[in-house]
């Protein structure tokens, strides 16, 4: 009985917390979403009006951004300081799919990420913002989504987490 | 070998192995490396010149080298150069200067910016501690500094004596007291300041004023630094004399370097001419590298009359 009692508490903790976790993972992946575009934003500023070479700017920006885009901020800017990628793109390509592994973020955003690394550092104004925009409005659009599925299925994650634990109790009982 | 390390990590990974596995030049002094689409690698020291080759024959610069050096020579951030690029150069930490040479983009008949580089031309900034020592007796009348013109064709070493002169008059090295200097460092090659400290030996009584057109940066020191002396690199345009003006009756000395190779081709830029008609007491020393780069071929003051003239085969620069 008491066995049977532990296995059952067992259970439903480990169900409720994959409930947990499946509602966390997206909040922990509209964070990182949050910060990048955060980051993005100060970097078009910077760039448009005052002109700050990428080394200073992302170096800035990684102090006043949390998470997964200050860290990957601070490496790029470190390695771009230390000249060790031919170009921008294989440094910011490079650091960002190996930070990104750690993160919470798709396979999706980190290809938006690359991709928008190809005209970093690019002279023509128009093609800069041009890609940054594009990558503003990828960000938003992603953060929507994800905000308007975490206020539908927010509490049903943790519900559903603590039920199918019970089902399980219920018919292994 | 640090100012090499300097520049080698600026340059596409492959350049940059090949330039130090190459031992034809390791005991001379790198002064240029030439980067051009589809032709060798060129290297020019003290020396001698270098096409650099390999066991397949020439070692050849593709354009991807070129748009990777652009890359890295601009810190991946051209959009930060554009001025420079416009102008068709660009100083790179270290006071090397790197000159761009490419498909012009233009706007209004004016070069808005450069696509496509097709050449790069690296010079190494020297820094030839003493060379001026030598000279700085001949810059005095009176025991009272003249106004001097340091005159060459590109190449002789004009920056560097300009740069020495500055460090000895700012110690007081060959006077008998040591000079406030301003420095109007518009390229930023005599200074080469990096987060507001210089890089290279300027002395201890110098203020640089650096990525300032020169004209306007000699009035700002002027009336905000009270200089005893003011040095600019390459005089020469209209809008470089804005400040000379102010300058030459203000009382102050002004050091400056100019293109040239004679007293007459100098006579032809009418702004120089006058100011030579105006100044009180001017020196002008004439470099050659016929025997060296940084070779004092002559100095004549502003009346026309010649004070020094080298008569024999004699030393450059002492590295």
């Amino acid at each position: 009985m008491l066995i049977q009692g532990i296995g059952a508490i067992l259970i439903l903790a480990a169900t409720t917390l994959c409930g947990f976790a499946f509602a966390a993972k997206e909040k922990y992946r509209l964070k990182d979403l949050e910060e990048i575009e955060r980051g993005i934003l100060l970097m078009k500023n910077q760039i448009s009006y005052l002109g700050t070479p990428l080394t200073e700017l992302l170096e800035q920006i990684s102090w006043k951004t949390e998470g997964i885009t200050g860290q990957a901020f601070q490496e790029i800017s470190r390695q771009m300081d230390e000249r060790r990628g031919n170009s921008a793109e294989e440094i910011w390509e490079g650091i960002w799919l190996s930070l990104g592994k750690k993160s919470y973020l798709t396979a999706v955003d980190l290809e938006e990420l690359v991709s928008f690394g190809r005209t970093l550092g690019f002279i023509e104004k128009e093609q800069r913002e041009g890609s940054m925009d594009m990558l503003l409005h990828y960000l938003r659009e992603k953060q929507e989504g994800i905000k308007k599925r975490l206020e539908k299925n927010g509490r049903l994650y943790y519900s559903m987490g603590v039920l199918s634990g019970l089902l399980l109790v219920i018919t292994l009982l | 070998m640090q100012k090499l390390e300097e520049i080698y990590k600026l340059l596409p990974t492959d350049v940059e192995k090949r330039l130090k596995t190459e031992t034809a030049f390791e005991n001379e002094q790198i002064q240029e490396i030439r980067l051009r689409a589809l032709r060798p690698l060129f290297v020019k020291t003290n020396k001698k010149k270098y096409f650099l080759s390999d066991e397949n024959g020439d070692w050849i610069i593709t354009s991807r080298h070129i748009k990777e050096a652009v890359e890295k020579l601009g810190g991946y951030s051209l959009y930060a150069f554009e001025e420079e690029l416009k102008q068709g150069y660009l100083t790179v930490l270290g006071g090397h200067r790197v000159g761009f040479c490419g498909r012009a983009v233009l706007e209004d008949g004016k070069v808005k910016t450069l696509r496509q580089v097709s050449s790069l031309n690296i010079r190494i900034a020297g820094e030839v501690k003493g060379c001026a020592e030598e000279w700085i007796p001949y810059l005095f009348e009176n025991n009272k500094l003249c106004h001097t013109f340091i005159v060459s064709p590109p190449g002789c070493g004009k920056t560097t004596l300009l740069r020495d002169m500055i460090r000895c008059l700012s110690y007081g090295i060959g006077c008998k007291e040591g000079y406030n200097v301003g420095v109007v460092d518009e390229r930023g090659e005599l200074a080469a300041m990096k987060d507001g400290v210089p890089q290279m030996d300027i002395g201890p009584c110098t203020d640089v004023q650096e990525n300032c057109p020169k004209g306007e940066g000699m009035l700002f020191l002027l009336r905000s630094m009270t200089p005893d002396v003011i040095a600019v690199d390459e005089l020469g345009k209209e809008a470089d004399f804005i400040g000379v003006e102010a300058l030459l009756h203000a009382g102050v000395t002004l050091i400056s370097t100019v293109h040239g190779s004679d007293m007459n081709g100098m006579l032809k830029n009418k702004k120089i001419k006058q100011m030579l008609e105006e100044m009180e007491n001017g020196r002008i020393l004439f470099l050659s590298n016929r025997w060296g780069i940084g070779t004092v071929q002559e100095i004549w003051d502003n009346l026309g009359q010649k004070r020094y003239e080298r008569r024999v085969e004699s030393c450059s620069f002492k590295e």
